[in-house]
């Protein structure tokens, strides 16, 4: 194994660890239902896929890489329909989106 | 119900048989047969589900992608996603946390209801956007601020969309309405 291969991992996964960090401060910050899912299903999506690339990269071209590969198609691809489900349930459900703009005016008055 | 074609048949066949070989590992005769039956009996409870049309506009096989496009369209859409997704990292970790929600809702005129999932699924994909729905050509999504929504209001991804598809080059998008405000919604 190279040092470059090393490098590149580590980098990749300690930057997919911190995504996944920030993605669940943005839980805890961001005001509703709507914009916790933009946090919680994009800034871990990407912090995954960068953990998971990194191990890819340590592994070099093997059987164990290319099932690595897989689990991240599987990502791209079940995870925008889990949050458009959840999405799609809170408005069909009639939960009103906040709007920050709103808030503002609130603050004017 | 209508019938598969053999070409979509096999090209099942093919995938899920990589997808076995990929997950076995082993290439000797007993592994592959095993493989072969799992295989066909997969298709064979999955043969009813594919053959039902859920939309009048499905499509039974990928016959109409462009597939130079399809390749094109895989490294666009990462490009995208890594820079809306720094976008929203930026955003989250600011002090101030200057979101500006939004609820856009605009028609897509789109050939097929496959083009309508891939738009769908890569609105959903960009960090910042979220598809809350689709009924018939009405997309409603939610966007995070200005900068996640501009991609699609300006015709830049459903146009990206399109050429996958077919080769003309038309507006697709219309009608665009974005709200800020409760009372409209």
């Amino acid at each position: 194994m190279s040092e470059l291969q090393i490098i590149l991992s580590v980098f990749l996964i300690v930057s997919g660890i911190l995504l996944m960090l920030v993605g669940s401060i943005g839980i805890l910050r961001l005001p509703d239902f709507f914009s916790r899912t933009h946090a919680v299903s994009k800034s871990d999506t990407l912090g995954i896929i960068c953990v998971i690339f990194g191990l890819i990269i340590y592994e070099g071209f093997t059987q164990s890489s290319l099932k690595l590969f897989l689990i991240i198609l599987f990502i791209v691809l079940s995870n925008p329909v889990g949050s458009h489900a959840l999405g799609r349930a809170a408005l069909k459900k009639g939960l009103t989106p906040f709007f920050s703009s709103d808030e503002k005016e609130e603050d004017k008055l | 119900m209508n019938k598969l074609s053999l070409f979509s048949l096999s090209m099942s066949f093919i995938s899920l048989m990589i997808f076995w070989i990929v997950l076995s590992g082993f290439l000797d005769v007993i592994h592959i047969s095993f493989g072969v039956i799992s295989v066909a009996s997969v298709m064979y409870v999955n043969y009813k589900l594919k053959t039902h049309r859920f939309f009048k506009d499905d499509m039974d096989d990928l016959s109409e992608l462009r597939f130079g496009w399809a390749v094109y369209y895989f490294f666009w859409m990462a490009g995208q996603i890594i820079l809306a997704g720094f976008h929203v990292l930026n955003i989250i970790i600011r002090v101030k946390m200057p979101i500006k929600t939004a609820i856009i809702t605009f028609k897509a005129d789109l050939p097929s209801a496959h083009a309508k999932m891939i738009l769908g699924n890569s609105i959903t994909l960009t960090p910042g956007t979220l598809t809350l729905d689709i009924q018939g050509d009405q997309f409603t999504v939610h966007a995070l601020d200005e900068f996640s929504y501009k991609g699609i209001i300006s015709d830049d991804m459903p146009k990206q969309v399109l050429r996958l598809f077919s080769s003309e080059d038309r507006q697709v998008v219309s009608d665009v309405k974005v709200t800020f405000k409760k009372s409209i919604v």
